[in-house]
């Protein structure tokens, strides 16, 4: 049998009878009381407890503002009292371990609410430094349900202090934290993080923490904490379902499943530590030491929300790499992440496992483009990320904000770089991609190969990289230049699988660089490819080929079971041709007018590429796509449309818009723009869909939209302005507790003296309201905001 | 408690919409039912109450002549929290308890709506509509099951009546949250400015009685939605 360790129960639980109320904050009401919060702790050391916690659980600033009490006094008095009865129980030969006890900070974190991981980190970095000066042994973060915000807590532990770090989430019954966090995305991001323990507590009673317990070992070696419920509370009367006994029996489940450390959260108090105690002493007599199976961790990375794990074929999409798309590229110079994010979504949808994010090309701030994009991607996809870029400072930034765990893509068998990224890696924690080529120029076949991507492995494991975390890259060279290389790259590919242990990337689409028919080219070196053992395939998902070869070698290769969804998918896109009709033949029965007006967007780009072959671009905006939307704009107005159909409208003339723009870039010359506008939601609000709405239509009319998004501060809003020369500015708040951020945000406008515009809009607002904060213009919606830009870029 | 609810009401979606009896196609038709449905699909709808005695309902001072004058502190006095105003006064009248509740619809909710307002504006705001009407027919669910158990006992359960309704100030959201522990209990959070986290929350008061009470339909005056309502401005109301 497991050694076992024993936490407390229940602090909050314990404080209700002694005179603390609902609501109340439980470190203030124990800092003036340290009498009683070192009794409790004492009960808790004489059931058994040898890991006590701090009742420091909403001792952070954010908790404490306006209280009148530092966090270091609040930390420091309730730290203290443990301290205090840890003193005592070593009097009597009793070690107990004093655990600082953080919660969540209370907001949730970006996307859904203000939380930025930066104030996090500084919120956690305050009570852990006062914690530990304080006297606590382990640093122990609870109930939290942000993944993001407890990866915060771990990076200011673990880069602030020395003590050990434990971390449990709180998981409804499903098994997923109430953000969607599943058990395996925990336990892959801990595990990669170096936490010492971890584990569940709060929210549902032991039953439930016996099956997280069993995933959570699939993914981590180290201890694992169980500290759940005393069963479900009763909605009326708020009394938990098990008593002490029956909590210590199916408790006895749990630690049989693997967990080490043992204790109870809300509705349990001593009685419950000292029934679990009691019952393993009384089973560990009678039972014989078994210890459970070890079981291998499997490698895998994360999201927040979604494992994928490396034990099959898995897709990475590589559309996020601005190399040759003159598009992206300009929007990451803009700071466009709509464009982006939508380029994370469509690769989702077609079926990519994962996303490499590159945003490396002249003139742009790499490390700050690439927190940027990493954010934003996160915000709309569950994929896990791939942080490709050739500057070591990028790869540190984009994994620093994303949540899970990363692959970095990637190290060489350089000494240099193999030295500047391996202590990256390893700090994250991340995957790894190894390039088979170092400073003396490409490989000649695949005894190099092999030999360069030995040198990584042998590296990596002086690291603590283990070999299935690594993956690597053969190198496709173009068979146009190098016909000689392809069966070395495949060579290569079979032999690091089988000799190395490793798991083998390419990127397909060079091969066929410069060659007709590189589709045929390209699924035919992934089919072979795959076939040699390449498991992280990059690719383009949104190729139907390319997705049709990897669906097709999976039913080869046994990796899709009895072939099921080999079937169900090519009998769905057999029956797809007879009914959709293609945008050809819908080109001829509509005009471009008609057909924005019914919301038809492949219709209308159809019609775009049509007419380019006659006509100039900016004649096809002024005379066809403007006029079209001026139609609905005005039908929206006189009721005759309603805003759904306004918008759909938008959607499909944005559908000509991007015919446009692709062919203005790709004839080398700048963008249709009429002019620059700032859109964003004040700070302090979340309610984004009104902007938005507006950011659609302005951008039909061919404005530029500098889409700033929700939640901006007035500075930001002002320097993004000045740095811009931006001269028209909008700004949204939905509630009139954020109208004050919107007139904050106009005053500090005009103190800066920065001459502009602005015009206002969202649901509580009105003329009067909106002159009275001293804006320009008051737009009551998207078409007003139309007039506006019109009437100021004329 | 509270069945599985598949589909939000269409109608009273459209209704969000703005919807005036414009002719629609069967695309966008089908595309509202479809946003229902994924909405729906995606809800995870949490409840957390607390029944709580009424300690004192302040509203009016003592009649001192024919005209009665508004109490200096008007309010609620429940023996958790104290929720000011005249009109949470007025609605809690002459009851005894009160249940002081919190619900959401979830995170995943949240992140269906941010994805979309990225890749589709239109599905977007259809969706926007799906999960405030969803809300309103869950919330309606549970109350009912909540007046059915009270009737039991002889009890009478007035309407909800939420922050914002009247002069009862969405500042107390804060504080509601705590008292129920929603953060924990729930997954619902507060903003600095007092919004709900996720968006598509609500946390409501309602009175328990021993006398029947009169479940009279909220006027414009005790309506969140009062100064931002796009019916008002139109010179329509919406129950209409």
């Amino acid at each position: 049998m497991n050694d076992v360790i024993y936490l407390d129960g229940a602090m909050g639980t314990m404080l209700l009878p002694l005179g603390m109320t609902a609501g109340d904050n439980p470190s203030l009401f124990g800092m003036k009381r340290p009498e009683l919060l070192e009794k409790i702790h004492m009960d808790y050391i004489t059931a058994g407890s040898r890991v006590i916690l701090t009742n420091t659980f909403s001792a952070n600033a954010d908790k404490l503002s306006g209280s009148g009490f530092s966090v270091k006094e609040v930390v420091s008095a309730n730290v203290g009292a443990a301290v205090s009865a840890k003193r005592r129980a070593a009097l009597s030969g009793i070690n107990v371990r004093v655990a600082l006890d953080i919660g969540p900070i209370g907001e949730l974190p970006e996307p859904y609410g203000s939380l930025k991981s930066d104030h996090a980190y500084d919120i956690f970095r305050e009570i852990i430094i006062a914690g530990e000066a304080a006297g606590a042994d382990v640093i122990y973060f609870e109930t939290m349900s942000a993944l993001q915000e407890l990866r915060a807590g771990i990076l200011a532990a673990k880069e602030n202090s020395r003590l050990p770090v434990w971390a449990t989430m709180s998981f409804e019954a499903g098994g997923r934290t109430f953000l969607g966090t599943t058990v395996a995305a925990m336990g892959i991001t801990l595990d990669a993080m170096g936490v010492d323990a971890m584990g569940f507590n709060c929210s549902v009673g032991p039953g439930e923490f016996r099956l997280f317990t069993r995933e959570l070992r699939r993914f981590t070696d180290r201890p694992i904490i169980a500290k759940p419920n005393a069963g479900l509370p009763d909605p009326v009367t708020g009394r938990y379902g098990l008593n002490a006994e029956a909590f210590a029996a199916q408790m006895t489940d749990v630690i049989a499943e693997g967990a080490s450390l043992a204790g109870g959260c809300c509705g349990t108090d001593p009685a419950y530590i000292k029934a679990l105690v009691d019952a393993q002493n009384e089973r560990g007599k009678d039972a014989p030491e078994t210890q459970s199976p070890a079981l291998a961790k499997t490698p895998a990375v994360c999201s927040a929300v979604k494992a994928v794990c490396f034990d099959g074929i898995r897709i990475v999409g590589e559309r996020i790499n601005p190399t040759g798309k003159k598009r992206l590229r300009q929007a990451l110079l803009d700071g466009d992440m709509n464009y982006v994010m939508n380029l994370a979504i469509e690769q989702e949808e077609a079926g990519a496992d994962i996303l490499d994010i590159n945003v490396g090309c002249p003139g742009i701030d790499e490390p700050a483009v690439m927190e940027q994009v990493v954010k934003a991607v996160q915000s709309v996809t569950d994929l896990p990320l791939q942080i490709d870029s050739s500057d070591p400072a990028a790869i540190e930034s984009g994994l620093r904000a994303c949540c899970g765990r990363a692959i970095v893509n990637s190290v060489d068998a350089s000494d240099e770089k193999l030295a500047a990224l391996l202590p990256i890696v390893k700090k994250y924690g991340a995957a790894v991609v190894g390039l088979t080529m170092d400073g003396s120029g490409m490989p000649k076949n695949a005894d190099e190969r092999v030999a360069l991507a030995a040198k990584i492995v042998k590296k990596a494991s002086e690291f603590g990289i283990a070999p299935e975390d690594i993956i690597i890259d053969c190198l496709t060279l173009t068979a146009a230049a190098q016909p000689d290389q392809t069966k070395e790259t495949l060579e290569g590919v079979r032999r690091v699988r089988n000799e190395l242990g490793v798991h083998a990337t390419l990127g397909i689409s060079n091969i066929s660089f410069g060659l007709p028919a590189r589709e045929l080219l390209n699924g035919t070196f992934l089919a072979q490819a795959l076939g040699a053992g390449l498991d992280f395939p990059i690719i383009n998902p949104c190729s139907r080929p390319m997705m049709d070869v990897i669906a097709a070698a999976k039913a080869l290769l046994g990796e899709d079971n009895d072939c099921l969804g080999f079937i169900k998918t090519r009998s769905e896109q057999e029956v797809l041709p007879e009914n959709t009709k293609t945008a050809d033949s819908g080109a001829d029965t509509y005009t471009i007018e008609s057909a924005v007006s019914k919301g038809l967007p492949d219709e209308v780009s159809a019609l775009v590429k049509k007419m380019l072959a006659e006509r100039d671009e900016l004649e096809i905006v002024n005379s066809c796509l403007i006029p079209a939307l001026d139609k609905v704009g005005k039908q929206y107005e006189s009721g005759k449309i309603f805003l759904p159909q306004l918008l759909t409208a938008a959607n499909a003339a944005c559908a000509g818009f991007d015919v446009i723009k692709e062919s203005i870039l790709s004839k080398g010359k700048s963008d249709v723009n009429r002019g620059d506008i700032i859109l964003a939601t004040v700070e302090g609000d979340i309610h984004d869909i009104g902007k938005n709405i507006v950011r659609v239509v302005l951008e039909n009319y061919g404005f530029h939209v500098i889409d700033l998004g929700k939640d901006v501060p007035a500075q930001k809003i002002v320097e993004t302005a000045k740095e811009k020369n931006v001269r028209l500015i909008g700004l949204s708040a939905l509630m009139t507790t954020t109208v004050p951020a919107m007139e904050k945000t106009i005053e500090l406008l005009r103190r800066e003296g920065h001459e502009c515009v602005v015009m206002v809009g969202g649901a509580v607002l009105t003329e009067d309201y909106a002159e009275k904060i001293g804006a320009d213009f008051y737009t009551k919606d998207a078409t007003a905001s139309v007039r506006v830009a019109e009437e100021f870029f004329k | 408690m509270t069945a599985h609810i598949k589909q939000p009401n269409t109608g009273e979606v459209l209704r969000y919409l703005g919807y005036r009896g414009q002719e629609m196609s069967s695309q966008l038709a089908a595309q509202i039912e479809a946003c229902g449905r994924e909405v729906a699909g995606a809800a995870k709808f949490a409840v957390i109450y607390k029944h709580l005695p009424i300690e004192e309902i302040s509203a009016e001072k003592a009649c001192a002549g024919d005209t009665a004058q508004p109490a200096d502190d008007p309010g609620a006095r429940l023996s958790e929290i104290f929720l000011p105003g005249k009109d949470i006064a007025a609605h809690l009248k002459g009851c005894s308890d009160a249940i002081l509740m919190a619900a959401t619809l979830g995170a995943d909710v949240e992140r269906l709506l941010l994805k979309n307002e990225v890749s589709d504006m239109s599905r977007a705001l259809i969706m926007d509509a799906c999960a405030t009407q969803l809300i309103e027919e869950y919330l309606d669910a549970f109350e009912n099951e909540l007046r059915e158990s009270m009737a039991g006992e002889s009890l009478y359960l007035t309407g909800r009546f939420s922050p914002g309704y009247g002069d009862l100030p969405i500042e107390i959201q804060g504080e509601i949250a705590a008292v129920l522990d929603t953060h924990r209990k729930i997954g619902l959070t507060v903003s600095k400015t007092h919004l709900l986290i996720p968006r598509k929350s609500v946390t409501a008061v309602l009175g328990i009685s021993q006398k029947p009470v009169r479940l009279s339909a909220r006027g414009c005056d005790l309506c969140s939605k009062k100064a931002d309502c796009s019916f008002r401005k139109e010179k329509r109301k919406c129950n209409e």
